[in-house]
Order: C-alpha cells, then structure tokens, then sequence
C-alpha cells in the first residue's frame, strides 16, 4: 500500500518535474521568472483535451499537439513579452507575464467555461511490477517523463543548438560574442520549456481524466517549488525536487489528510527559501 | 584611549588575503590619507570600519568600542559616517531629503511621532532641516538652489558633494571618504580638498581614500599605503612620497605579473 | 507640481478639502444602489493598494502575499462575529491587530530575503494560509465559508443600504489615508524610502534597516486586515476562495496601474480599476482580460502608471538576495 502511494507519488512528481526542468530552462538561460507557465501547460492540457476527447485521435497525437501548441505559445509569449523588456531589469517581464496569466486564465474560462472537461481514459489495465500493482498508463508517464529529460539531455549534450543554449546560459554576453545567435536561442529555450509544460499539461489530463481552466494556477506554483527546491539552475535538482514533493503529497494524502496535499509544495518552497535559498543543488547564484 | 585603534585586521574571501594584520590608530582631528595601487585592500578597510565586512580576525576600537560584530547602523550611531566609492545618493529623494536622512541618528520620531506629530516631532523636525541647509551651505550654491530636486537630476561632482553633506550632516565624529575626487576636474577637485580642512576644523577626523596624489599629499596631516593587503609604511606626506616601498607598489614589483 | 509628489497637508488644504466634500456628497448625487455598492468596493480596494504601496512602492519590497492578510482579517471579523457576537467596532481593529500579527510573524524570518525569493515566500505563505484556512474546518467552516456575518451597527441602528456602508467606508479611507499620509511624510517614511533606493546607503546612514522593513509590513497588513474586516460585514460571507494569488494579483495591477511610490497612485489605480469593468457589461464579463491588458500596456508603455514616482519598477535586480558589501576592488593577486 505505502510502496503503491509511492508509485503514485512518482508519477505526480514527474510531471510537477517537468514543469520544474521548464522554468530552469527560462531562468537558466535568460534570468528571468516567468508566472505564466502554468497557463501555457493549461493550454497544452486542453489542446490535448480537444484532440483526445473531442476528435479521438490517438494519444500520441495528442500528445505532440499538445506540445507543439505550447511551443508556439512560449515562441510567442517570449518575443512579445520578454524580448523588448529584457534589458529592463527582472520585474518588468515579472509583471507582464503576471498579465498574460491572468488573460489566458481568463480567456479560457470564456471560450470553454469553467468547468471540468472529462478527458477519455487511455490505458486501464494495472500490472505487477515487483510486487506492487501499477498501472499501465504510469508506467506510460514515468516513461514518457524520462524519455523528455533524457531527450533533453541528448539535444544540451549533445547537439550545437544545446551548447548554443549552455554557454548563452552561463555567459550571454559572451555567447553573443562568439556569434551565437542569443535571440534566437532565448526564443527557442522558452519555447522548449513551454513545450515541456505543455506536454505535462496533456499527461495531467489523461492521468486525472479531467481538464479545467483553474488547473494552470497550483501546478505552476509546485513546478516552480520544485525548481527552487533543487536550487533554481539544476535540472537534476527540479527533477529530484518534482519527484520528492510528489512523493510527500501522496503519503501526506494517505496519512494526514486529503486536504492539506497542496500544502506540501508550498511548505517546501518556503523551507528551503528560509533555510537554503540556494536549493540543494544550485552555484551559487548571479546576482544583479 | 585612542580615537580610532585598528590591530591585526585580516580578511580573506575565499583564498585570496584581502587584508593581512593591519594595524594602525588615528588621533582625533587629523587627515589621514589612505593609498595604495588597485587591490591594495583600502575599501575592504572601509568595509570593515563601518560595518559591512566582518574581519577574519583583528580587533577595532573606536573610543574603547569595539567596532566587530556591530551592524552599520550600529557603527554610524557611534559616529562613523562614510561615502562609498561609487556614488550611492538616493535616486529619487529629493536634496533635502538626503540631508534630513543624515540626521536619523539624531532624530526619535518612531511610527507614533509620525502619526501623532506632538510638538517634539514638529521641533525635531524643524531643527533637523535648519541643520540640514547649515550643511548644504558648506557647499556654497551648488546644492542650496536644489533642495527640492530628485539626486538623479544633479550633476555627477554634485552628486559625490550630496554625498558627504549627508554623511556630514550627522555629525559624525570620524568620516570616511572613499574616493571623493573621483571623475571631477581639477577646479572640483581643489573645492573638495578645502572642505576636507574645513571638515578637520570642525573637530572631525577625516580618513580619506584618493587616487589623486596631488589631493592626498595637500590635504593629508599622515597617509598610510597598503599594496597587497598590507601596511607597507605609514608617516608624513614628504616621507611618504621619498619611500622606496612605496614607489616599487605603485611601480609594480618585477616578476609581480604571473 | 507633478502627480506623484502630492501629499495631503496643510499646505494643499484647499484640494484635499474639496475632494472630501465632494465624496460626502455623492450620495445625494449618485442615487443607484448598484453604484453605491461600486463605490464601497472602491473605497475597499483603496485601503488595500495604500497598505501595499508602502511596502511594495515606498520600501520596495516585493510583498505578494497582501490578499492573505486581507483574509485574515476577514475571517477574524467573521468569526469574532458570528462565534462570539463582538460588534464591528470591536471586530474591526482585532482584525488589523491579528493580520499585523501574522504580518510580524512572516516579516521576522523572511525579509532578510530580497526580490523574487522574497515574492516567493510570501506567495507561498498565502497557499498555505490559504489551504490551512480551508482545511482547519473548526475554526473556519472550511470550504462552506462563514455566512451570517451581521452588518456593522451604531448606537443600536444596523447600518442597512448602501449609503451607510458608503460613509462607514468613506471614513475609514480617511482614517487610512490620514495614517498613511503622516507615515510617508515622516521620518519613518524617509527611512522607507532610502530603503527602497539603496539600502546599503540606508545602513551607512544609521538607519535599522530590517527593523524598519518589519514595520512597513507590519503597517501594511494592518490595513489589510481592516479591509478585510469591512469586506467581512460588507459582503457578509467570507470564503476562503476570495484571498488567493488572484486578488494579490488584482490589488498589485491597481497599484502599478495607478502607480506605486507616491500618495495618489493607489487610489487613482482602485477607482479606475473598479469603476472600469461596471463601464460596460462587456467589460464586466472580460474583467480578467481587460485586467491583464492594462497591467501590461502600463508596464510596456508607461511602467510609473497614472501617477506613480518613475523608474521604480525598471532598474531593481529581482534576484538580488543580500546587498553585497560595497564593492571594493579584487583583491591584489
């Protein structure tokens, strides 16, 4: 039972994980925050939503449409938001996605309402793995969410756009000097990241059955706990961040209460700002 | 009991010795000019004098107080006031303000004085502001016609003046400028060398960083030099200019570049 | 003389004199009860951007926890109400005094944070204290919320309509405003300000520089709380869904709207910004849209909104932690 909640907890805390490794992209590379990647993965839940539930494409499909939308959305959020204010400071993006959080939250109350959407099931069965009974579509998720970081790992490591992204990261300005075009790697790490909340917005609605306007708001607060808990530049870290506030939520739900399972996040949050801002895993950080 | 009392000041960050065993006094009343090349350590001595760099090890006296583990308003309570290297006015306090913030210390009103305004508060308030303008008289005109403009409308030179009016107007018994000439011209610069024997005639002993040698042998009664985090000499400005030592810091020890 | 430098004083008699007269009149003017009930929210949300001015606009501190405190001085209204039957001139200074508390309570271990870390912390604070409030059904009802909270009454007369609430909320602005005006003005307010623009400055000039960040949030969560308790007898039901992120958010956008550091900023963002949506039913639909959009055209277009002091949104370094000693040179190899 415990080790089951466990599991449960696992595949939560992937997803809040992905989110994380999205805002460690944004603040990695560009120093800045953003407040409204809750909503980007809202969109790609309900893009996911319209594809799976309403036009019953296969969920694969669903999956790189959802994705795609959110790419595209963070393509668009960063030149028109960030790009003119970057050389402004950090509040004035702040403040501007705060506004975009609020109109995307809000326009999608209009345009599809309020209410929960009930997203189709996918996988039903349950399977046996060393003992513990886990679901197919988990053991799905855990290995579509390792498959993203590994992917992701592959394209920094590997690839001449993620060096690009890696020394524009450490040092823009002197990646700009080494001809490394800076706007256009900024554009496609928040597009990235967007993607990767996108693609956790659609596996939220498959794994809960159910997509609704307001649900952009908590995941983005825990995805972002999850970031400063492994110290806001370390991918790893927002992993293992993502992976442990799942955990605890689950056990929290099994021996406290129900109720109190949002808590965990925010309790870590403040923790961790309290007694080690810098996260477990996080250089020390630039300051301005 | 000595006025000011520095012994064995050392701080290290991360390694690289910052300051090793500094050891000097000051006496009341006197200029004393601070120099050495770049890195020699002079702001990181401002930094532990008023406060915002704790010492590794070393002790500071300033009238038999201790100076370590005192935050710096604690230090500027005992009258010790300073300017910082790079300008630090308030942007967008007006003139007047700055001088009326140099009297904080002097000053009671707490959040029931400023709501309640009884009559000790409109009289401590109205002398903080004649003592504010008696200070930015020392000035001539160049601050008085402004009282009422934000800091980031003056020019640079008076900028670095607001400065030191707000540290003067707290009557400190010890100030430290750092850097004051810094970026004026040599008209600027001689205003500021007599104000600093005008600020030695009020009673207050003036611990003066300068990278200008003309200012620091005018204006200097002794000058201590530190290359590499050390004193390396201490004594009159006609000592001080012959001092082989010195001259070799300034000059660059050969084998000195790695 | 430029917006952001009026203050209410002796001096300015005349126009603050006039503005006054005339909002005690607009209730003979103004008949709609639906326009009263406006102009009572107005008068809410000015207490609520003025509190949070003085800690996000004069001290700049990045408070985005206000809603809390405004929820946590409604709850103590409406339960010292409903549970022990304390009247509204009881209810409404505990409620200040509990939220100032709570304020103190958070200010202590989290202001020697600075900038998104600080933000952070106390929007972390509000989930909790959100989801505590939820879930702590006791004390709070929970999720049914405290219904029954009874209208504020004087001499005996239970103050019924809208003109009541109206004046009730006219004089409490005034209070509010009065208080914040003497503290901008003082020597307190000074040391605010000379915090916000360079603290280390502050600390050189013997200023205590974290004592004087607690008081402002101190000071800011009282009058939250106050707001709280109005909104309590006002509205008379409190849920806990009303004092989210959101509402921080909505208070935040009337303060940069209207704009942040000086007197008149605040109030000119919470009237605008509630007025604005009853303009149209357009726009009362589209709120958060139409919310969202102006936050953004301000800060693209005009970052010190209406009448806020210029550059205090642009140049601050969010992720500053704690201002570094006064940068020496490196020291010599």
């Amino acid at each position: 039972m415990l080790l089951s909640q466990v599991v449960n907890g696992l595949t939560q805390g992937s997803l809040y994980a992905l989110v994380a490794i999205g805002f460690v992209i944004i603040f990695g590379t560009m120093n800045l925050v953003t407040f409204a990647h809750g909503e980007v993965y809202m969109i790609g839940a309900f893009v996911g939503y319209f594809a799976l539930g309403v036009y019953h494409l296969p969920w694969g499909i669903a999956l790189a449409l959802g994705m795609t939308a959110a790419w595209v959305l963070g393509a668009l959020i960063e030149k028109t938001a960030f790009r003119p204010l970057r050389a402004t400071g950090h509040m004035p993006p702040l403040l501007i996605t705060i506004g975009l959080s609020v109109i995307l939250k809000d326009l999608a109350v209009i345009v599809f309402g309020a209410e929960n959407r009930p997203v189709p099931s996918v996988y039903e069965a349950t399977v046996r793995v060393a003992g513990v009974p886990v679901s197919v579509l988990q053991l799905v998720i855990l290995g579509l969410a390792g498959g993203l970081v590994l992917a992701l790992r592959l394209l920094l490591q590997g690839t001449k756009l993620g060096r690009a992204m890696r020394a524009t990261a450490q040092d823009h300005e002197a990646a700009y000097a080494m001809g490394v075009n800076v706007n256009r790697v900024f554009n496609i790490s928040f597009a990235l990241a967007s993607a990767l909340g996108g693609a956790a917005g659609v596996m939220v609605g498959i794994y809960y059955n159910t997509v609704y306007p307001a649900m952009g708001g908590t995941a983005g607060l825990k995805g972002f706990a999850a970031c400063i808990f492994g110290g806001l530049t370390s991918i790893p870290g927002a992993i293992l961040g993502g992976l442990i506030i799942g955990v605890v939520e689950n056990l929290t739900v099994q021996f406290i209460s129900s109720g109190y399972r949002d808590v965990v996040a925010f309790v870590v949050m403040v923790l961790v700002l309290l007694l080690r801002p810098q996260g477990l895993l996080g250089k020390k950080l630039r300051t301005v | 009991m000595s006025f000011l009392e520095v012994r064995g000041v050392s701080v290290t960050f991360g390694g690289l010795s910052a300051l090793k065993r500094v050891s000097f006094s000051l006496g009341e009343n006197e200029i004393v000019g601070l120099i050495g090349p770049n890195g020699a350590g002079k702001t990181t001595l401002f930094n532990c004098l008023s406060g915002f760099q704790a010492p590794d090890e070393g002790s500071m006296l300033f009238g038999g107080a201790p100076l370590e583990a005192r935050a710096p308003y604690q230090i500027a309570a005992l009258g010790v006031a300073r300017t910082f290297q790079t300008s630090r006015v308030f942007k967008r306090m007006t003139v007047l303000e700055h001088v009326l913030i140099g009297r904080y210390r002097h000053q009671r009103a707490g959040l029931w004085g400023a709501v309640a305004r009884p009559r000790w508060v409109a009289d401590e308030e109205r002398a903080a502001r004649e003592r504010g303008l008696a200070t930015l008289a020392l000035f001539e005109d160049r601050l008085l016609p402004r009282i009422n403009d934000f800091a980031d409308s003056l020019s640079y030179a008076n900028r670095r003046r607001l400065e030191i009016a707000r540290a003067l107007v707290s009557e400190p018994r010890l100030l430290l400028l750092d850097e004051p000439t810094a970026g004026m011209n040599p008209h600027e610069t001689a205003g500021i060398v007599t104000l600093i024997q005008a600020i030695r005639g009020m009673g207050i002993t003036v611990f003066l960083i300068e990278h200008d040698m003309k200012v620091i042998m005018n204006a200097s009664d002794r000058i201590i030099v530190l290359d590499h985090g050390e004193k390396i000499a201490e004594g009159q400005p006609s000592a001080i200019r012959a001092n082989e030592d010195v001259v070799q810091a300034y000059m660059g020890r050969r084998g000195d570049r790695a | 003389m430029a917006l952001h430098e009026f203050v209410p004083g002796r001096a300015n008699r005349r126009v603050w004199l006039s503005l006054l007269v005339a909002a005690v009149l607009l209730p003979a003017v103004v008949r709609s009860e639906y326009l009263l009930n406006t102009a009572v929210l107005a008068g809410i949300y000015i207490i609520l951007t003025s509190s949070l001015n003085i800690t996000n606009g004069y001290t700049g501190l990045f408070s985005f926890g206000h809603a809390a405190f405004y929820g946590i001085g409604a709850y103590t209204a409406a339960i010292l109400a409903t549970r022990l039957g304390a009247g509204f001139w009881l209810t409404l200074p505990m409620a200040g005094l509990v939220a100032a508390l709570f304020g103190a309570a958070l200010a202590v271990p989290t202001l020697r944070l600075s900038g998104i870390f600080l933000a952070l912390v106390t929007i972390g604070f509000q989930e909790i204290a959100f989801l505590v409030t939820l879930n702590w059904i006791g004390l709070t009802r929970g999720p049914m919320g405290i219904p029954g909270v009874p209208p504020p009454g004087l001499f005996g007369f239970e103050l019924r309509g809208n003109t009541g609430y109206y004046y009730l909320v006219l004089a409490l602005d005034v209070l509010t405003l009065f208080v914040l005006s003497r503290v901008v003005t003082s020597r307190v307010g000074r040391a605010f300000i000379a915090i916000r623009e360079d603290e280390l400055a502050a600390q050189a000039s013997g200023i205590p520089t974290f004592r004087m960040k607690v008081l402002a949030f101190v000071i800011a969560t009282f009058f939250a709380g106050l707001a709280g308790a109005v909104f309590a007898h006002h509205a008379r039901f409190v849920s806990a869904d009303s004092f989210r992120l959101d509402e921080t958010f909505v208070i935040l956008t009337m303060l940069i709207v209207g704009g942040m550091g000086s007197f008149l900023g605040p109030i000119i963002g919470a009237v605008a910004l509630v007025i604005l949506p009853e303009a149209s039913r357009f726009l009362a639909e589209y709120r958060g849209v139409v919310y969202g959009l102006i936050l953004i055209g301000v800060i693209l277009f005009r970052p010190e909104g209406v009448a806020g002091v210029p550059g205090i949104i642009q140049p601050r370094g969010l992720l500053a932690r704690r201002p570094a000693p006064p940068g020496g040179e490196e020291p010599a190899r």
